[in-house]
């Protein structure tokens, strides 16, 4: 009876939804297109997944801290800054000298390849994207365009959108079927000049094979928006351990898409102690069963930068190892963020996943934000996370400062053992003793002033 | 040697040691026993410089100087050793790192010579074979794991290795078996010297049975209560320290 009554044409009031995006920012980013285009045009299958990632760009803008997934993370200074894609450069910066032990660099500076700054590796397929993508078309051509469904999903990606909107040059690394490669690679990254870059990196390590990469992100302005793409396949094996020491003026964001077959195997390690604002945001398929998949990193920042990781791990079949290991320390008015999730899929049985986050504060100014998460829709597996944000504790330095060990020493020591769990991982020996230099250094600096 | 007068320290604004007076003359062994929560360890803490103790009154010499001017690290520098009642872990430091680092600390503190990685070696060497301590323990995490007995002896190797002139022991007996009481004590024994000074810190009289002490003081309710020889810690050992809580 009473429901008869209710007048059926009365819509009933709802609040206006704000909207979290802000397609009006797409202006800033996309500000001199045109003349990109003119200067770089490219062939057809490029371009239209650069129209559809522009499209994207012009209705959703750039991430906002309205989104659930941007919270903690303001791209404001970045757009502040009105950076500008700049083609060619002609650039010719000064870069430091091989690591220890490499024989084979593959150098990119504001996102494009330079051959004459680079030593090529032999025994595989490797060279910059855009020679790739003028000769090689059918290989590459699914790995660039399959934006894979569930990274569609996320309703903030703009800034991979924006990257697909600038695609030209970066990196393809391809080492074939069952090919091991012994020697390491280096990867050297440089940011010249207040501009910003869109590189794409693609690493595909087919069956059998395997691969150890060191890349190292330096520079002193700019922004660079990257994409990378890491395919691992059936009981393939590779080591990534990078470093970023950009300075406090240059800005880094990144999406890495990791895809990983059978018995597969992946470590990316990742030390940041550059950039006013860096994101390193990690999506990792676990496709095949018995996978591994290690994302690693440090960071230790200071004064007002601003670093963020945020990984998403995928456990889509059984059997499946990862493992999510990120420490740092923050000093006067930093600011990180980590938001580290494990999505454990329902056929993924037997599922071993493992997230911690330690950080150490070593200031009242200084700032965390963790979240950890997991979302498990299979009933028999093992995941634990564990987040902790806390001071240097008393206790040890106290005893070690009774044993004769001036505060500063023992201050160092108790940061370098705490950052050590992450740094041991890294079992390149040159690469380990580049970052240990370079965590030296910094914790050298940070105690002072 | 060591000079303490009229100590007063607090922690939390609560008055812990309440007067202390104390002096230790160079090669003595003195013990200073007590009932739990009498101040002991205050008192080893406060000697140390852990800055949550605050001194509010009172002075600490040692050889004339004044200690309370000093951070915990020129204290050690000076010469004054603090055996910890609770030995701290230190996850993810190796022993034989602490360990140098803390030698050559000293040794660059009082302007010597840094020793090298094998003088170092074969000085801990020596010292873990002195004191019966497997050379295994060094390679593990400052104090992580180990057992009760493993950080007692692990403190009196510290102690023989930085080679101190004032040695605080905080109850350095409580949680050893008889056997480990004997090697640590053997241990102290060893480094008696008459330019070295040591104050026991111990709730029971049976580490004194094989530390012989030149003289034993009460400490309760924050005050050295009473002084006398050996014989005074047989006593306590028989009628307790009821006594001494009541009379404050
Ligand atoms: N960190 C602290 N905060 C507050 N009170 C403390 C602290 N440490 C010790 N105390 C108090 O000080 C008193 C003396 O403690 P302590 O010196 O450890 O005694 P003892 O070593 O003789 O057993 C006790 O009442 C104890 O509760
Ligand atoms: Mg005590």
């Amino acid at each position: 009876m009473a429901q008869a009554d209710r007048k059926d044409n009365v819509e009933p009031f709802v609040f206006p939804v704000k909207s979290p995006y802000k397609p009006e920012n797409a202006d800033i980013v996309l500000n001199g297109y045109a003349d990109f285009l003119t200067q770089d045009p490219a062939s057809s299958w490029v371009e239209t997944l650069r129209q559809q990632g522009k499209a994207r760009v012009e209705e959703f803008g750039i991430p906002s801290p309205k989104l659930e997934r941007w919270k903690y993370t303001n791209l404001f200074p970045i757009e502040k800054e009105r950076f500008k894609v700049q083609l060619p450069a002609i650039l010719n910066p000064s870069i430091p000298d091989k690591l220890d032990g490499i024989e084979s660099r593959l150098t990119i500076v504001n996102g494009i390849f330079q051959p004459q700054l680079s030593d090529m590796p032999e025994g595989l397929y490797c060279g910059s994207l855009k020679s790739f993508i003028e000769s090689n078309d059918d290989w590459l051509r699914p790995y660039l365009e399959s934006q894979d469904e569930r990274v569609r999903q996320f309703d903030d990606q703009m800034l991979m959108d924006l990257n697909a909107a600038y695609m030209s040059d970066g990196i393809v690394i391809h080492v074939p079927k069952n090919v091991h490669i012994e020697n390491t690679i280096e990867i050297l990254s440089v940011l010249a000049g207040p501009v910003s870059s869109h590189p794409a990196i693609l690493i595909v390590v087919e069956d059998g094979a395997s691969l150890t990469l060191c890349e190292r992100v330096i520079g002193d302005f700019g922004w660079q928006n990257r994409v990378n793409r890491v395919h691992v396949g059936s009981n393939a094996r590779l080591n990534i351990f990078r470093t970023q020491t950009l300075s406090d003026k240059a800005y880094f964001t990144e999406n890495t898409v990791v895809v990983q077959g059978r018995d597969s195997y992946l470590q990316m390690l990742t030390m940041t102690t550059g950039a006013a604002l860096s994101r390193n945001q990690y999506h990792a398929f676990l496709k095949g069963e018995n996978g591994e998949c290690h994302i690693d990193g440090t960071y230790t920042i200071t004064d007002k930068q601003h670093h963020d990781t945020t990984i998403l791990i995928e456990h889509m079949e059984p059997h499946c190892y990862s493992n999510q290991t990120h420490k740092g320390l923050l000093a006067k008015n930093a600011r990180g963020v980590f938001q580290g999730k494990i999505h454990v899929h329902q056929k993924a049985q037997k599922t071993d996943g493992y997230q911690l986050n330690n950080t150490i504060l070593l200031s009242d100014t200084a700032e965390m934000d963790t979240k950890p998460e997991l979302e498990i829709y299979a009933d028999d597996v093992k995941c634990s996370h564990g987040a902790t944000t806390g001071q240097l504790d008393d206790g040890p330095l106290f005893y070690m400062r009774s044993r004769g060990i001036p505060e500063s020493v023992a201050r160092k020591i108790m940061m370098q053992s705490f950052l050590g769990e992450v740094v041991d991982k890294i079992v390149d020996e040159n690469m380990k003793s580049y970052c240990e230099q370079i965590l030296d250094t910094w914790l050298d600096n940070v105690d002072k002033s | 040697m060591l000079t303490i007068k009229n100590l007063h320290s607090s922690i939390d604004d609560k008055e812990i040691l309440k007067g202390l007076d104390l002096e230790i003359k160079a090669g003595e062994v003195h013990a200073i026993m007590g009932p739990n929560g009498a101040g002991k360890s205050t008192l080893s803490y406060v000697l140390a410089g852990r800055e949550d103790y605050e001194v509010t009154d009172g002075s600490i010499e040692l050889d004339g100087e004044d200690v309370l001017e000093l951070d915990p690290e020129e204290r050690a520098a000076m010469g004054l050793f603090l055996a910890f009642q609770y030995p701290v872990e230190i996850p993810g430091v190796q022993m034989t790192t602490f360990l140098k680092t803390a030698v050559n600390e000293i040794r660059k503190q009082k302007g010597e010579a840094e020793l090298d990685a094998l003088g170092f070696l074969k000085l801990m060497k020596q010292k873990c074979t002195e004191l019966g301590i497997d050379q295994d323990m060094m390679k593990r995490p400052v104090n992580v794991g180990f057992s009760g007995g493993e950080k007692k002896r692990n403190e009196v190797l510290q102690m023989a290795m930085l080679d101190p002139k004032m040695c605080v022991l905080d109850e350095t007996d409580s949680g050893l078996d008889i056997d480990a009481l004997k090697i640590v004590a053997d241990g102290v024994n060893k480094l008696r010297s008459e330019n070295r000074s040591f104050l026991i810190i111990t709730h029971y009289q049976r580490l004194l049975d094989y530390i012989k002490p030149d003289v034993v003081h009460v400490l309760a309710n924050g005050k050295i209560q009473k002084t006398g020889g050996p014989e005074l810690a047989q006593e306590l050992e028989e009628k307790g320290y009821a006594e001494f809580e009541r009379a404050a």
